[in-house]
């Protein structure tokens, strides 16, 4: 790497997310390893970062001599020290100014409008955007108008030495033992959260539909910490525990021993979950769905997926042949998979069941190789040299439109009226998703 | 008749008939400038939860419209002593379109005679265990308010604590309902908080202990750990946003009772924990009548005493006095405790 100086950006505070506390630690070993000879200057900067604060990061970094700025983290958004830098570097030249690559979370279209507010230092600076999954990219380039490409895809990686496959099968007998598993049955397994927007309603529903079809007892295991989001993006709020109410009224007839709540698991239990499993499904169609970290370690354990046609879940079949994707269509209030055709998958993939040892051996091989943090830091240093660090010249209309109705319903920018339904314009924005 | 209001929640329970009531939206936002204040004051224990009991607080009702109550089918009264003898005053008798009303069972003795057909009282149990590692953590929650917790009170409470936990558990503090009531004149000063801070720190000399604030206690990972809820006087509140967002989160009470549920009335309002409903009225009521009607003369429910200076109470001095010793008295008949 013929880099000298680069600097990685981090938020100070723990992200209340699980899934971005694993990103954002795994970029920076992905990152450590590719400059591992290079001089690498780590910035924390709190979430409540401010104009003031990015001043001073901005003037930090010029008097380091930075050349290459890494941001790494989904809060605060880069666009706010991007002002700075712009103000900062005033008077330095397109080249001689340090390169920002910024990696892109699912929450980029929330942050429509600190973007906006960057739209000058956008036009001054030399940047690259990387995306985790094809889709989301289709969607920044629909926002964005550069005149060369300025989005890659890079994957968030996933730590090999969390996430593996046990040949030993030793992880997945005492997981099966304390869940109450006999070896023989077949165990379904979805991790995240117990959302509303991952429509476990119809996991559940789809699964105690078929689940009696096999010869063999069939579980499906749900673990991770309820949460009450439901639908901000149409103005569907909720309070505590109103996502178990509403899953109590629509699902509590399902719901049998053979489909269990195990609670937010430790990394620890996580792999041992995996392991103790034969297949991962998550029928998710949540709008911040740009990559997917739960089918991420999952594969890199050596499961195969059933997933939702959906965001970044589509990218997954780039990454191991035992991925299946069931077809979503947009309802009114939400995007859903096709019910029918997500009892047809199940039924087919349970019927592939239960893989040997090899051929899980195999999936989690295949799926290392490009998504743990040695197959991405690969894959980084492998492009990087290569990238085009281009202003973006334009915002598009859908994109200014984006901004206009996030200023009208902060948080909410696809509401329809007073319905609690999403607009036609979410599924202009979030077509690209769903296809 | 008694059991008629439970057999109606059981029934609606067993449908799975959730009663949507708009009054209740128009109940939370509607609030007048007393009951935000209040329910700011008394921020997050007061912080709104899903149930289909319709959750809130009297003073939340009776402020906004006199008739919002009657429109109700059913509700659940979040107060503590001194909101649901107030309640009980206004009230003193339900009339016939009065809702069902849901009460803490620890309260029950301050039901009304003329009441106790219509109220069902509920308490708050754990369910499923899941399969969360235990965390040698405890998280204990105060509210540091002068009227909530007497220091000497304050002191039993923590000596049951250390009886309970091991010298190497991790004690977590998390300081709720902390805000202002309105009382921003000089003499109301915060140096209660620090007090109850310091016999904290002083009786959990040799733990090792971590305050939270409000965004952390919002990221920590409590399952598999344990949580002592510090309000023995349950003076201004009993159903506590906390409480149910802490076992939702998967952590269990520190002293959790191991009781046989399959014959009981449950509403569940999670998948680790829900409220058992009874109707087991078996205390007499704690009131003195006489006492209450001498205090009452010339009651002024709201103060605002000065113009740019305002005083909140949801009672008159008297009134509050009164509580407080009902409070006090409930808690050392052990009518009341932490868990």
């Amino acid at each position: 790497m013929n880099r000298k100086k680069v600097a990685l950006i981090l938020k100070e505070e723990i992200s209340a997310w699980k899934s971005c506390q694993s990103i954002t630690n795994n970029l920076e070993k992905v990152y450590r390893k590719i400059f591992e000879k290079n001089d690498v200057k780590i910035i924390k900067v709190p979430e409540s970062f401010n104009r003031y604060n990015a001043y001073n990061v901005a003037s930090e970094l010029k008097a380091q001599n930075i050349d290459l700025i890494i941001w790494l983290d989904h809060k605060p958004n880069a666009a706010c020290l991007l002002e700075a830098l712009d103000s900062v570097y005033q008077g330095t030249s397109f080249e001689k100014k340090p390169k920002f690559v910024v990696h892109l979370f699912g929450d980029f279209v929330l942050d429509c409008l600190g973007w906006q507010a960057a739209r000058i230092a956008l036009n001054n600076w030399p940047i690259h955007f990387f995306t985790a999954s094809k889709k989301q990219k289709e969607l920044v380039e629909s926002f964005f108008i550069s005149e060369r490409e300025n989005v890659s895809v890079v994957p968030f990686p996933v730590d090999e030495s969390n996430f593996y496959y046990d040949p030993s099968e030793e992880l997945r007998k005492l997981f099966r033992s304390k869940s109450g598993a006999d070896p023989d049955d077949l165990i379904l397994l979805y991790t995240g959260r117990v959302s509303y927007q991952k429509n476990i309603e119809m996991l559940v529903k789809a699964f105690s539909t078929i689940q009696n079809f096999f010869p063999k007892k069939v579980h499906l295991w749900i673990a991770g910490d309820w949460d009450d989001i439901l639908m901000p993006y149409s103005g569907k709020f909720g309070p505590l525990g109103s996502f178990f109410a509403q899953f109590s009224g629509t699902s509590e007839k399902y719901l049998n021993n053979e489909i269990k709540f195990l609670g937010k698991l430790d990394s620890k239990q996580l792999i041992e979950a995996y392991n103790a499993a034969d297949l991962f499904v998550s029928f998710s169609t949540y709008n911040d769905e740009d990559y997917g970290m739960s089918p991420a370690e999952a594969l890199s354990s050596g499961l195969p997926c059933l997933l939702s046609n959906w965001g970044g879940y589509i990218s997954f079949k780039d990454y191991s042949s035992k991925v299946e994707l069931i077809p979503v269509v947009f309802g009114a209030t939400r995007p859903q998979v096709n019910i029918e055709l997500a009892r047809k998958n199940l039924i087919k993939a349970i019927n592939e069941l239960p893989l040997n040892s090899s051929e899980r051996n195999k999936i989690s091989k295949e799926s290392q190789e490009k998504l743990s943090i040695d197959g991405v830091s690969k894959f980084i240093s492998s492009i990087i040299g290569d990238l085009n660090f281009v202003s973006v010249n334009e915002f598009s209309t859908d994109f200014l439109k984006l901004c206009v109705l996030s200023e009208i319903n902060p948080g909410s920018p696809f509401k329809n009226g007073r319905k609690l339904e999403l607009s036609d314009f979410y599924k202009v924005v979030y077509a690209k998703y769903g296809s | 008749m008694q059991n008629m209001a439970l057999e109606k929640i059981k029934e609606l329970i067993t449908n799975n008939k959730f009663i949507c009531n708009d009054m209740y939206e128009f109940a939370f936002f509607n609030r007048t400038r007393l009951t935000t204040k209040f329910c700011d004051f008394l921020s997050p224990d007061s912080k709104l939860y899903s149930s289909s009991l319709n959750p809130l607080f009297s003073f939340e009702l009776d402020s906004s419209n006199k008739y919002l109550l009657k429109s109700f089918e059913l509700i659940s009264l979040r107060d503590g002593v001194l909101p649901l003898l107030s309640f009980f005053r206004r009230n003193p008798a339900p009339e016939k379109i009065d809702p069902i009303v849901v009460v803490d069972e620890e309260l029950s003795s301050l039901v009304p005679i003329t009441w106790r057909e219509r109220v069902v009282l509920r308490r708050v149990v754990c369910l499923n265990k899941t399969i969360s590692k235990p965390q040698n953590k405890v998280v204990v929650f105060v509210s540091p308010e002068k009227k909530s917790i007497p220091l000497e009170i304050l002191k039993n409470e923590m000596s049951k604590l250390k009886k309970k936990i091991e010298k190497n558990c991790e004690v977590i503090i998390f300081f709720s309902s902390v805000n202002r009531r309105g009382e921003e004149e000089v003499s109301f000063d915060d140096s209660w908080r620090y007090r109850v801070f310091q016999v904290m720190v002083n009786e959990l000399s040799g733990y090792n202990v971590r305050v939270l604030d409000w965004r952390e206690y919002a990221s920590e990972d409590f399952s598999g750990s344990k949580y002592f809820f510090i309000n023995p006087l349950r003076y201004y509140f009993t159903d506590s946003f906390l409480h149910h967002d802490i076992l939702q989160r998967g952590a269990r009470p520190l002293f959790e009772l191991n009781e046989e549920l399959e014959t009981k009335c449950i509403l569940k309002l999670s998948a680790c924990h829900g409220f058992v409903l009874h109707q087991d009225f078996s205390k007499e009521y704690a009131i003195d009548k006489g006492m209450l009607e001498y205090i009452l003369k010339n009651e002024k429910v709201e103060k605002i005493d000065k113009d740019d200076y305002a005083s909140l109470h949801i009672a008159s001095d008297e009134f509050q006095s009164l509580a407080h010793d009902v409070s006090i008295d409930l808690y050392h008949k052990g009518q009341s405790f932490s868990c």
